[in-house]
C-alpha cells in the first residue's frame, strides 16, 4: 500500500484490517494517534450515501447542473466530516489513575483521565468497556476530563482492566471513529466475605488465650455490644451519636491477639475457606481487635489498621494453593 | 451500528432547527404547488410545532397517522392524476416529509427527515436553475446541515452561534472538494431513461402558429430568449433578424408552418459578402428549433436546416443550449418550385374579401411586383396606421377589420395583412417569425434578445432576386426596427421599470447594474448550468485529460490532495494557536534532546532542569534561568509580552 497517500493508506488499512487491531502499551497512558483510530460510516452514513446516489441519478436524468452542485456539496461535506470526526479523537491522551481494591462480587472502579492537548474542544466522546453503556464526555480545550468505568468482579485476584473503546460520531453522525485502548491497569479483588460466623477459638502461638478475654487494664479498643457486657464498659458518649452500642475492651495487647488460621477450617474448600478468613478479618478490623493471619506458607503477625487489613486481604486475594 | 447514537438526547432546539430548515426548503414550492398541498404541509408542520410547545402533548396515534397518509395520497392523486413525475413527485415528497414530522420521535426519524429535506432542496432546482436559486439552495443545505450538527451537539453546548460557526467551517472546507467533483466527476449525458413528461413543460417564446395578437402577448415579457456573442463586431440593429418558424398556410385567421418538409444540411442559396460568426446561448423553450441570424450559413451539430432556412432540432430544446453559427446578411436564393409557388399564394376562400380585392386592384393598376410591394409599403406608411402593443381584438375577418377599421396593430398584424395583400396581387409571400434586435450588454460584450423582441416579418419572392425580406412594420414604426422594441414602446417600458431612464447619474448606474447582473447570469449559464458532459470533455481535453478513466483518476487524486491539505492545514493552524510559552519550552526540550537529554513524560520542569545540570553542569545558569522563567510564565496569571519574548530569546540563545 506504499504508493497511496497516508490518509488513504490509513483508511484502507483500517478497512481491510491490515494492522493489529489494538495497541498494547506498557505505559500508563496512551495518545490516540493516527495508527490507532479506525473510521467507518455509521448506519446513517450508509443512508446518506444512498441519498447521494439517488441525487446523482436524478441530476443526471434531468441534466440539472444545480442538482449536481448540491449532490457534490453534500458529498464533500461527507468527505470533510471524515476529517472532523477523526480529529475529534486524534491526539487525545488517555491515562489511568488509581483503582481501589474491591471484594469479589462488587464492581471494580477504574479511574480514567482523558486529556485534550489542543486548543479546540472535543464533543460527544463515548468511553466504554466493550459492550457496556458508554460514558459521554466533552473536553474543553486544553482540559482533562475524569471518568470512572466499572466492571463487575467474579474472581479474586488481580482483575486487569478490560479493553476500553473510545469512539465518536461527532459532528454529523454519519461516520464513527473509534479506537481500542488496553492499559496495563489492574484492580485487586479480595475474596467475597462469607456470611458471618463467630470467630474461631484462637489457636494462639503458645500463650493460649481464649477468645477475646477482656482482662487487664489497658484500653485496647471497641467491639460491638453484647448483652453480657458490663454497662460500665459501654461507650455511652458514642452511643449518643449513633444507634450502635460499643463496648470498651481492656486487656493486654499480646494476650488478646486473635489468630485466623487456614488450618482451623479443615472442612471447607479453598474458596469458602478464604471467604471465611476474609469475613473474620473484616469483622476483627471493625471490632478493633488485634489479629494475625496464618496461611499454609505465609504468616502475618497480628496488627490493626487499614494497611494491615489490606495486607491480609491481599494475601487472601492472591492466595494460590500449593 | 444504530446503538452508537442511542445516547443522543433530542432537544427541542433540534426540532425547531428542523422545522425552520424544512420550511425554507418548502417555501418556493408553495408558489407552484396546488394550494391544498401547501396547506396540508403547513398544517402538519404547525401541528408538530404545537406538540413541541406543549410538553404534555403527544404525537398522534399510529391509526390517525395512517388515515392522514391515505387522505394525503388521495389528495395528490386527485390533483395530478399520478403520484410520479416532477410536480406530483415533489408534492408527494413534501407531504411525506410533513407527515414524518408527526411521527418524529427517535434519532433515526430526525436523520431521515433531514435526509429527505436535502432531497426536497434538490427538487427546488428542477424548476429554477438561476443564480439566486442556487444561493437559496445553499442556504437550505446549510441550515439542514446545521440541524444535523445540532442533533449531535451535546445538550449543554447547543448554542446557535457555535453551531453556525461549525457548519460554516465544514461548508468552507467542503467547497474546494465540491468544485473538484463538479469539474472532474465524469458526467454521463442524461437522461438515463425517458424523461418525465413535465420537465420544462411550458413552452415560451415564438410558436409555430401565429394569429393576430399572439406575438404582442410576448412583447410584454422581459424574459430572455437567447444571448449572442459575436466574434467580431455586433451586427446593426436593422439587420438583426433572428429567424424562427416560417409560416405559409393560412385560414384567414391563423398562420401555420408546413410540417414534414424535406430537410437537409446543405445551403441552397448564393451567399454574398462575408459571413458573420457568433455563438448563441438559447434558453430552453421546449420547441424543436434553434434561432439563427438571417440567413444561417452553418448548421450546428444538433440541428438540420430545412428549405425555409429554419434550423430544426430532433427533440425539443429542454436545456440551455449553446451553439456556434455563422450567417450571411446578403444572399440570393434560387428559383421557386411549382409547389412552393402554390403554397406561397394560398389564400382561403371568402375570407378578408376586401383586402383580397384591394390586392387584386393593385395588380391591375401596377406593372411590376416591385412596384406593388413599394405601393403596399407606402400604403401602410401613409394611411393612419399605428403601432401598438395593445391592439384591439379582431373578429372572423381580421385582416379586413385591421386594414379598414381599427388600423392599430402589432408586427403580426402588419405581416399578416401585407402577406394577404401580396398573395392577392399574385406575389409569392410568406411570414417569418422570430426575434428582431436585442440589447447590447457592454459589460459582457454580448447581445441579449428578450421575448419582447419577438417579431414577425415577411419575405416576397421576386424574379431574379429570390426571397427578399420585407418588413412592413418598418414602414409604420421605423424606430422599432432601428432602435428595438424598447424605444418603440418607451412610454410602456418606463412604467414597467426597466431601462429607459432619463440621462441622469442614477439611471446610468442602474443600467450598469442591470447589465452587470445579466452578464453574471450569462457567465453562470455558460459555466455552471451549461457545464455538461460535452463541455466537460472539451474543457478537460485541453489539460490533457482525454478519457473517463483519466477523469476519475484525476478526480480521486485531486480530492485526496485536497483532504490531506486540509488535514495539514488544521494541524498547523492548531499548533499555531497553541501557547507560545509552551512552544518556547518545547523548543528548549527539543534542543536538549539533540545532546541526548530527553525529557521523560512524567518529569516536571524542575526535575528535568536538575537532571540537565547533573549531566551538563556548565549549562546551569542558562538552564535555571529558562526554567524559572518558564515556571513563572506558565503558572502565574500575570505576565507581559516582553517576558515571553525574553523566554523565547533565551531558548534561542542557548548554546549546547
Amino acid at each position: 500500500m506504499k504508493y497511496l497517500p497516508p490518509l488513504v493508506e490509513h483508511i484502507a488499512s483500517r478497512l481491510f484490517n491490515l494492522e493489529r487491531r489494538s495497541g498494547n502499551d506498557r505505559s500508563d497512558s496512551i495518545v490516540l494517534t493516527r495508527r490507532r483510530i479506525y473510521i467507518l460510516p455509521t448506519y446513517y452514513g450508509v443512508l446518506f450515501a444512498m441519498l447521494l446516489i439517488l441525487l446523482l441519478v436524478g441530476s443526471t436524468n434531468y441534466n440539472n447542473s444545480l442538482g449536481f452542485i448540491l449532490t457534490f456539496l453534500l458529498s464533500s461535506i461527507g468527505l470533510v466530516s471524515i476529517i472532523h470526526t477523526y480529529r475529534n479523537l486524534m491526539q487525545l491522551k488517555v491515562s489511568t489513575g488509581k483503582a481501589n481494591a474491591v471484594f469479589c462480587g462488587a464492581v471494580a472502579t477504574f479511574h480514567l483521565q482523558l486529556e485534550n492537548p489542543d486548543k479546540r474542544p472535543r464533543y460527544n466522546i463515548c468511553v466504554r468497556f466493550k459492550n457496556k453503556a458508554p460514558d459521554i464526555i466533552n473536553i474543553n480545550d486544553s482540559e482533562i476530563a475524569k471518568i470512572q468505568l466499572t466492571s463487575p468482579t467474579t474472581q479474586r485476584g488481580w482483575q486487569t482492566m478490560e479493553q476500553i473503546t473510545i469512539d465518536t460520531v461527532f459532528p454529523l453522525g454519519l461516520l464513527r471513529a473509534w479506537c481500542h485502548v488496553t492499559l496495563p491497569k489492574s484492580c485487586l479483588v479480595y475474596p467475597a466475605p462469607a456470611t458471618q460466623i463467630d470467630f474461631p477459638i484462637s489457636q494462639g502461638d503458645g500463650t493460649g488465650q481464649g477468645n477475646a478475654h477482656n482482662g487487664g487494664d489497658d484500653f485496647i479498643g471497641y467491639r460491638d455490644y453484647q448483652p453480657s457486657d458490663s454497662p460500665r464498659h459501654v461507650n455511652w458518649k458514642a452511643a449518643a451519636h449513633s444507634d450502635e452500642l460499643l463496648t470498651k475492651r481492656f486487656g493486654d495487647n499480646e494476650s488478646n491477639d486473635q489468630w485466623f488460621d487456614w488450618d482451623s477450617l479443615p472442612t471447607l474448600d479453598i474458596e469458602p475457606r478464604l471467604s471465611q478468613l476474609c469475613r473474620w478479618i473484616i469483622d476483627a478490623e471493625h471490632s478493633g481487635i488485634n489479629y494475625g493471619l496464618r496461611l499454609p506458607n505465609t504468616t502475618i503477625a497480628p496488627g490493626q489498621g487499614n494497611d494491615h487489613q489490606h495486607r491480609c486481604l491481599e494475601l487472601l486475594a492472591l492466595f494460590e494453593p500449593i | 451500528m444504530k446503538k452508537h447514537l442511542a445516547h443522543i438526547v433530542i432537544s427541542r432546539s433540534t426540532t425547531i432547527w428542523l422545522l425552520v430548515s424544512l420550511l425554507l426548503a418548502f417555501a418556493p414550492h408553495m408558489l407552484r404547488l396546488p394550494i391544498t398541498i401547501s396547506a396540508i404541509c403547513l398544517f402538519f408542520g404547525l401541528w408538530r410545532l404545537a406538540i413541541e410547545r406543549h410538553p404534555s402533548a403527544t404525537l398522534p396515534h399510529r391509526f390517525i397517522r395512517a388515515l392522514l397518509l391515505c387522505a394525503t395520497l388521495i389528495t395528490i392523486y386527485l390533483h395530478f392524476g399520478t403520484l410520479f413525475g416532477r410536480d406530483a413527485g415533489t408534492s408527494l415528497l413534501a407531504c411525506m416529509l410533513a407527515l414524518k414530522l408527526l411521527e418524529m420521535d427517535a434519532v433515526r426519524d430526525y436523520v431521515i427527515a433531514i435526509l429527505l429535506g436535502y432531497f426536497l432542496a434538490i427538487t427546488l432546482v428542477l424548476y429554477n436553475q438561476t443564480f439566486p436559486m442556487a444561493a437559496y439552495m445553499f442556504v437550505v443545505a446549510f441550515i439542514l446541515t446545521a440541524t444535523l450538527i445540532d442533533l449531535n451537539l451535546p445538550q449543554q453546548n447547543k448554542f446557535i452561534r457555535l453551531n453556525l460557526k461549525l457548519t460554516a467551517k465544514i461548508f468552507t472546507q467542503a467547497l474546494p472538494v465540491m468544485l473538484i467533483l463538479f469539474f472532474l466527476f465524469p458526467r454521463i449525458p442524461g437522461p438515463l431513461w425517458s424523461l418525465p413528461q413535465d420537465k420544462n413543460s411550458g413552452t415560451t417564446g415564438i410558436s409555430d402558429e401565429m394569429s393576430m395578437g399572439s406575438i404582442s402577448n410576448l412583447s410584454q415579457s422581459n424574459e430572455i430568449a437567447f444571448r449572442v456573442a459575436f466574434e467580431d463586431e455586433v451586427i446593426d440593429n436593422d439587420l438583426s433578424y433572428w429567424r424562427g418558424p416560417v409560416l405559409w398556410k393560412t385560414d384567414g385567421k391563423n398562420w401555420n408552418t408546413d410540417k414534414g418538409k424535406p430537410t437537409n444540411r446543405n445551403l441552397s442559396y448564393q451567399p454574398i459578402g462575408e459571413p458573420i460568426s457568433y455563438t448563441v446561448t438559447l434558453e430552453p423553450h421546449n420547441q424543436k428549433w434553434l434561432y439563427g441570424l438571417d440567413l444561417p450559413a452553418t448548421v450546428p451539430s444538433q440541428a438540420v436546416i430545412n428549405r425555409d432556412f429554419q434550423l430544426i432540432t430532433e427533440t425539443e430544446v429542454k436545456d440551455l443550449t449553446r451553439y456556434k453559427m455563422s450567417s450571411y446578411s446578403e444572399y440570393q436564393t434560387g428559383p421557386l418550385t411549382a409547389d412552393e409557388r402554390a403554397r406561397a399564394l394560398q389564400l382561403p376562400v371568402n375570407r378578408n374579401s376586401r383586402a383580397v380585392s384591394l390586392g387584386q386592384q393593385w395588380r391591375q393598376q401596377l406593372q411590376s411586383p416591385q412596384a406593388i410591394v413599394s405601393h403596399a409599403l407606402q400604403y401602410f406608411n401613409q394611411q393612419p396606421f399605428t403601432y401598438t402593443l395593445k391592439p384591439p381584438l379582431l373578429g372572423s375577418d381580421p385582416v379586413d377589420e385591421f386594414l379598414f377599421e381599427t388600423q392599430q396593430g402589432f408586427c403580426e398584424h402588419y405581416a399578416a395583412s401585407f402577406t394577404t395583400l401580396m398573395r392577392a396581387a399574385g406575389i409569392p409571400t410568406r411570414i417569418i417569425t422570430g426575434y428582431q434586435g436585442g440589447d447590447f450588454n457592454p459589460i459582457g460584450n454580448y447581445l441579449i434578445v428578450r421575448q419582447r423582441d419577438a417579431h414577425a416579418w415577411t419575405e416576397v419572392w421576386l424574379e431574379n432576386r429570390g426571397w427578399v425580406r420585407i418588413d412592413p412594420t418598418a414602414s409604420v414604426a421605423p424606430e422599432r426596427i432601428e432602435d428595438g422594441a424598447e424605444s418603440a414602446f418607451s412610454e410602456l417600458f418606463d412604467r414597467q421599470s426597466t431601462f429607459q431612464f432619463n440621462n441622469n447619474f442614477l439611471a446610468s448606474h442602474w443600467l450598469k447594474l442591470r447589465y452587470g447582473w445579466d452578464s453574471m447570469n450569462n457567465s453562470w449559464n455558460q459555466w455552471v448550468i451549461g457545464y455538461d458532459s460535452l463541455k466537460q470533455s472539451r474543457l478537460l481535453s485541453r489539460i490533457g485529460i482525454e478519457s473517463v478513466k483519466q477523469m476519475a483518476v484525476a478526480m480521486v487524486i485531486a480530492i485526496i490532495t485536497a483532504l490531506i491539505a486540509l488535514l495539514l492545514f488544521l494541524k498547523y493552524h492548531n499548533r499555531q494557536k497553541q501557547d507560545v510559552i509552551s512552544s518556547a519550552y518545547q523548543r528548549f526540550c527539543r534542543k536538549l534532546s539533540t545532546i541526548g537529554i530527553q525529557r521523560l513524560p512524567h518529569e516536571g520542569p524542575v526535575d528535568f532542569a536538575q537532571r540537565i545540570i547533573k549531566h551538563r553542569p556548565d549549562l546551569e545558569p542558562q538552564v535555571l534561568e529558562i526554567n524559572d522563567l518558564y515556571i513563572a510564565l506558565k503558572y502565574r496569571p500575570r505576565h507581559t509580552q516582553q517576558q515571553i519574548k525574553y523566554l523565547q530569546q533565551q531558548v534561542r540563545r542557548l548554546k549546547l
